[in-house]
């Protein structure tokens, strides 16, 4: 279960969270906000790669901020920048060897890279992969090592209907908590238990 | 790829990026010393000479010191981001990496990235060391200590200094203030020791009374704001600049009261000349930034040649604290001065004419002025 408690931040003179109490006890939750409301980071403040100004993010009752959780967590998002000048083969592979979690298949053969259709693309540079190849690189590395808590930002944004697909049967059969920030609050097409959460300039509410 | 080699890499390639917009960005001081560049490596090697001397004259030492610890800082400053890995911080901190680990990996890239300023000192230090074995063992500490003790400070402020290129402490005293301060009773400073003591004292000052943070909301507002923000953002190419213009100002100062009387004025032009297409090549980074946004530029409601003068105006205004720094070493004669202006308002006429032959048109000017003097 992830919880927020009171969780505040700042970014220079501008508060975007004040006194954030929050527990999340759903499998599946949407995070909807308009643009520059925040929900990017409080993904990252939620993965422990953004300390907040004050309160603290706890999963399963450890602090996101610890080093230990970050096998426990996956994170992706636009903001958190790939090195560019990897192929992503390597990428993949710099990836894996920190996690601990390095296939017995070669990359091209790699289940997510299949099936995001990423396989033409193994040995481009990251930083030349359009923006959709970069998300789904992105999302890949988020998932490659089965965390327990995965935190998408827009995860269908330049995904082709394909990858859509894919992404979705890998929603479906996610075992652990999913935490999505979101302009298309169905992205969750098949869940049931689905929590909807509306980020604004007075906080985060329950829609 | 383990850590090490994953940051090194980043390192690496943050450095090869920061090299290329270098060129592009500083390309007068680079097009003005290509030679200078591998012999601003040897410096460090050079200062060594009178920085490892106990016998060191104070003033020498003291002006040694502080341009190898000025160009140590500005390195490692530098290269800041390349060694932080800032442009992949939040990746990396989504890594399963220990404290320990990133300490030491960081540690390690520090020492590879101040390379010769740790390691040429350090490893005079050893072999001094290796030299006075036989009174370490003879129980002479003192006569080691009295040895020992110039090359050991300077490890440690270099040490010091390129830790503090990498947190928020500026050296504005040390660094800055300090020798400027300093420069009427240089000559008075009889020991190394006093030059150490100094520092040390500025450096612990500079430590408790920071400087306030410059208040945005106070910057001019319009096209200088532009410039402004981009000069506050992208401090390297300030950096670099003013590290340039600094040294030359202290190697002038201190070669011009040294050579015969007969050779200062000429001496005098060459530095004028030099001072005044370095302080010019400001208009460079302007121009380069106008073309990097010149979709959004076309679309305010600006014409170009008020761009233009607003960006001359700019790097006038820039240029004032050199300026200043020039009347205060007390470099120039009028007729200097004179030069110095000719050569900066062509070297602006040429990067707004000719940007990619900028630079024959202070050349020119200066062959002509030379050639005018010499037949009256």
């Amino acid at each position: 279960m992830l919880s927020f408690e009171q969780v505040s931040h700042h970014f220079g003179a501008r508060t975007l969270f004040g006194n954030l109490t929050l527990s999340l006890p759903e499998p599946r939750v949407v995070l909807t906000g308009a643009n520059g409301s925040g929900k990017t980071t409080l993904l990252l403040i939620a993965a422990g790669i953004l300390i907040p100004s004050q309160g603290a993010v706890r999963f399963n009752q450890q602090n996101v901020a610890e080093t230990a959780m970050r096998r426990t967590i996956g994170i992706s998002a636009s903001k958190v920048n790939l090195p560019g000048f990897f192929k992503v083969t390597e990428m993949l592979a710099f990836h894996a060897r920190q996690f601990h979690c390095v296939p017995d298949c070669h990359w091209a053969d790699y289940p997510w890279v299949t099936a995001f259709g990423l396989t033409p693309f193994i040995n481009t540079r990251v930083q030349d992969l359009s923006l959709g190849n970069y998300k789904k690189l992105s999302l890949i590395l988020a998932l490659m090592h089965e965390p327990e808590l995965l935190l998408l930002d827009e995860p269908t944004n330049g995904l082709d209907d394909k990858t859509r697909d894919a992404l979705q049967g890998c929603f479906a059969a996610y075992k652990g908590q999913l935490v999505i920030a979101s302009h298309e609050p169905q992205v969750f097409s098949s869940a049931n238990d689905v929590r909807h959460l509306h980020l604004d300039a007075s906080g985060v509410h329950d829609k | 790829m383990n850590y090490w080699q994953y940051r090194r890499q980043l390192y690496q390639h943050a450095l090869r990026q920061w090299l290329e917009s270098l060129t592009q960005v500083s390309t007068g001081i680079v097009a003005l010393f290509p030679m200078a560049l591998y012999a601003l490596l040897l410096l460090p090697l050079l200062a060594l000479g009178v920085l490892a001397d106990k016998d060191a004259q104070g003033e020498s030492f003291f002006y040694t010191l502080w341009g190898y610890l000025l160009l140590a800082y500005c390195w490692i400053a530098m290269q800041k981001q390349a060694l932080a890995a800032a442009d992949h911080a939040m990746y990396d901190r989504s890594l399963p990496v220990s404290g320990w680990q990133r300490a030491v990996t960081e540690l390690g890239l520090l020492l590879y990235a101040a390379n010769v300023f740790i390691l040429a000192p350090a490893a005079v230090l050893v072999a001094m060391v290796y030299g006075h074995f036989e009174e370490l063992l003879r129980g002479e500490l003192w006569i080691s200590v009295a040895q020992l003790y110039p090359v050991s400070g300077l490890l440690v402020l270099t040490f010091y200094y390129c830790q503090s290129a990498m947190g928020s402490v500026k050296p504005w005293l040390s660094l800055g203030l300090l020798p400027l301060i300093a420069m009427p009773w240089a000559g008075q400073m009889q020991s190394p020791w006093l030059c150490l003591l100094g520092l040390v004292v500025a450096v612990l000052v500079e430590r408790m009374v920071r400087l306030p943070a410059p208040s945005l909301a106070a910057l001019p507002q319009g096209f200088w704001r532009l410039f402004l923000q981009q000069d506050i953002n992208h401090t390297k190419p300030t950096l670099l600049r003013a590290v340039v213009i600094l040294l030359l100002l202290v190697i002038s100062a201190t070669f011009i009261r040294q050579i015969d009387i007969s050779a200062r004025a000429p001496a005098g032009m060459l530095v004028a000349f030099v001072l005044g297409v370095i302080s010019a090549t400001k208009l460079l980074e302007l121009q380069s930034l106008r073309r990097r946004y010149h979709y959004y530029l076309n679309a305010l409601p600006l014409n170009h040649h008020n761009g233009n003068v607003q960006a001359l105006a700019y790097c006038l205004a820039y240029c004032l604290p050199v300026i200043l720094l020039i009347v205060k070493f007390d470099l120039l004669s009028l007729s200097q001065w004179g030069f110095f202006f000719l050569s900066y308002a062509t070297t602006q006429a040429g990067i707004l004419l000719r940007p990619g032959y900028y630079l024959f048109f202070p050349l020119l000017t200066g062959t002509l002025v030379v050639l005018v003097s010499l037949l009256v």
